[in-house]
């Protein structure tokens, strides 16, 4: 594992040092101008924001019907980066939105739903912080019930009028634009890789302490 | 004891809101939809759809978690 790391912080860092002249030099949107250069890091914020949330889902999962204590510190990482990609996404969103619509916030299904995903995965951290004994259990059922969840809001944005701009619009980038976006979609996953990794081993320590603790008390 | 007990209850919103609010909006989206003046039955139609397969998957769902949950 460690010998995939450091390659991969480094990798991470040469993406994440090169992202903003890739960004910059990236065309202008004809419309928008410079205010659509948020898209490069509002877009792949969200994409792992829900890739995590199944993630979270699906390790909690595993956790519940196989024991398996490795799945759960993996659903406790990709519980916390949900939350922390949702806050880059619900930041960015509404500096956007406040030129192109000239609101911050819009009750629109996307927004909402994106708003709603990321409170579940707050409402998950808090029970698994505040919940009492045996609360990663029950945190682990709120994962996985937040991850049902997403299909069924995902679904109403369609049939529900909304102002944000389909996904399909991806698809739709000039050449220039979408080799920049496509990398900072690699910058964005390299991230989440390493943050997931490094969140699961500092629990995979403590999990080592606590079991050193107890030894030391027999 | 008495303050676990408390931070149990405040949780419960705090959990329950958002996985209802699907729920919420896909019933006052069904409802609106049929009772403004000229009733958009597709549109109503496609929220009970939704409705139903809500009650399935979560039904699904919470018999199957049931027992790994409650139980030691």
């Amino acid at each position: 594992m460690s010998r995939v790391f450091v390659p991969l912080v480094f990798v991470a860092l040469v993406l994440f040092a090169s992202a903003p002249l890739v960004v910059a030099n990236a065309p202008f949107e004809q419309t928008m101008g410079l205010v659509q250069k948020i898209f490069y890091y509002h877009v792949p914020s969200a994409m792992l924001m829900f890739v995590s949330a199944f993630v979270c889902g699906i390790a909690s999962a595993l956790y519940l019907f196989r024991r398996s204590a490795v799945a759960d510190r993996v659903a406790v990482a990709a519980g916390e980066l949900v939350v922390l990609f949702g806050l880059i996404v619900l930041v960015t969103g509404p500096l956007w939105a406040r030129k192109a619509w000239g609101v911050w916030w819009e009750w629109d299904a996307r927004l909402t739903s994106s708003l709603l995903l990321w409170m579940i995965f707050v409402a998950y951290l808090l029970v698994r912080r505040f919940g009492g004994p045996g609360s990663e259990k029950l945190a682990g059922a709120m994962a996985l019930f937040g991850m049902a969840n997403v299909p069924f809001v995902y679904v109403s944005v369609n049939y529900w009028r909304t102002l944000h701009p389909k996904t399909s619009v991806v698809m739709t980038l000039t050449p220039g634009m979408r080799g920049a976006f496509w990398f900072c979609v690699a910058a964005f996953v390299a991230l989440y890789v390493l943050l997931l990794t490094v969140r699961k081993r500092l629990e995979d320590r403590r999990a080592t302490v606590e079991q050193l603790y107890l030894a030391t008390e027999e | 004891m008495l303050v676990r007990a408390r931070s149990r209850d405040v949780l419960l919103p705090v959990l329950l809101y958002p996985i209802t609010i699907p729920v919420i909006i896909a019933g006052v989206r069904g409802t609106a939809a049929i009772f403004q003046a000229t009733p958009d039955e597709p549109m109503a139609r496609f929220w009970a759809a939704l409705l139903v397969f809500f009650d399935v998957v979560f039904v699904t769902l919470s018999l199957w978690t049931f027992e790994p949950l409650m139980t030691e």
